[in-house]
């Protein structure tokens, strides 16, 4: 099945880069959208059906944590499958994103670890629809 | 007599240079025998919590077009704009791999948005504990970690 994949990152070259890895990676990917901060993430994911959200942490206006946040509140998205990739080193930050139920991809990344992150998720998600 | 990290500074940032910028080292020796960088590219990474200071990374001035190139996989040569933000993203995971290897994986920090610096600005204050030099197959970088008191 084809995932329709919203990037989240308030660098648009990340952004092209993490879509390039994820066909690297031999990810099936549908449609692409993108944003640069949470606030336009929202408005995507209003306007658009979205299987899979990567997102950045340290974004002006609205941060990648705020996002999961007002995602997990609303309840037409709330299980919408979240993986954040960032450069955040701190165990104590990314176990808090953890229990907001997102999944962890570091700065720098392989395909690899991109494709089996994702794997995983879509894997759970698929099942929890089952 | 404070703790050097040149060696923490010269793996994190040969390791993201290769994996996000697919450019590799072309001589592990120490770079800093071929002289001053001429007219570098200049971003800065600053940073607070248990540790406040900066990052500063500078390169060739051919080096970001190569790195916006490499990670977007574009055929054309990417616009100025976009080779500046490759630039800045290298930096930022520069500064926040780096920072846990100094702190602990424990240590929270707020790294700020990376900046491009004018080659004539004045550096970050602190004390340089860490200076590493890459040479890759894009050109020339340094790396220096700054660390206020």
């Amino acid at each position: 099945m084809s995932l329709n994949v919203l990037v989240v990152d308030d660098s648009a070259v990340m952004r092209s880069m993490i879509i390039r890895t994820l066909e690297m990676a031999g990810v099936d990917i549908g449609q692409v959208f993108q944003a640069s901060n949470g606030e336009e993430a929202l408005q995507q994911l209003d306007a658009n059906w979205i299987d899979l959200a990567l997102v950045d942490i340290n974004m002006p206006v609205m941060n990648g944590e705020q996002l999961i946040e007002e995602v997990r509140r609303r309840s037409a998205i709330a299980d919408l499958p979240i993986i954040v990739v960032s450069t955040e080193g701190s165990q104590t930050r990314i176990e808090r994103l953890q229990q907001k139920g997102a999944k962890f991809i570091h700065k720098p990344f392989t395909p690899e670890t991109i494709g089996q992150i994702v794997e995983g998720v879509t894997e759970v998600a698929n099942d929890n629809q089952v | 007599m404070t703790t050097r990290y040149d060696q923490v500074l010269q793996d994190v940032a040969a390791e993201a240079f290769s994996t996000l910028g697919f450019m590799f080292p072309m001589d592990e020796g120490d770079s800093a025998d071929a002289g001053p960088l001429a007219d570098p590219v200049v971003a800065e990474v600053c940073f607070s919590g248990p540790q406040s200071g900066a990052l500063k990374v500078a390169v060739e001035p051919q080096l970001p077009a190569v790195l916006a190139t490499n990670m977007t996989g574009a055929d054309d040569q990417a616009p100025a704009e976009q080779q500046l933000d490759a630039f800045k993203e290298m930096a930022n995971v520069i500064c926040g791999n780096i920072l846990p290897r100094i702190a602990g994986q424990e240590a929270v920090f707020d790294v700020h948005p990376p900046e491009i610096c004018r080659q004539d600005a004045p550096g970050p204050g602190g004390q340089c504990v860490a200076q590493a030099g890459l040479l890759l197959d894009g050109g020339r970088v340094e790396v220096s970690l700054f660390l206020n008191a």
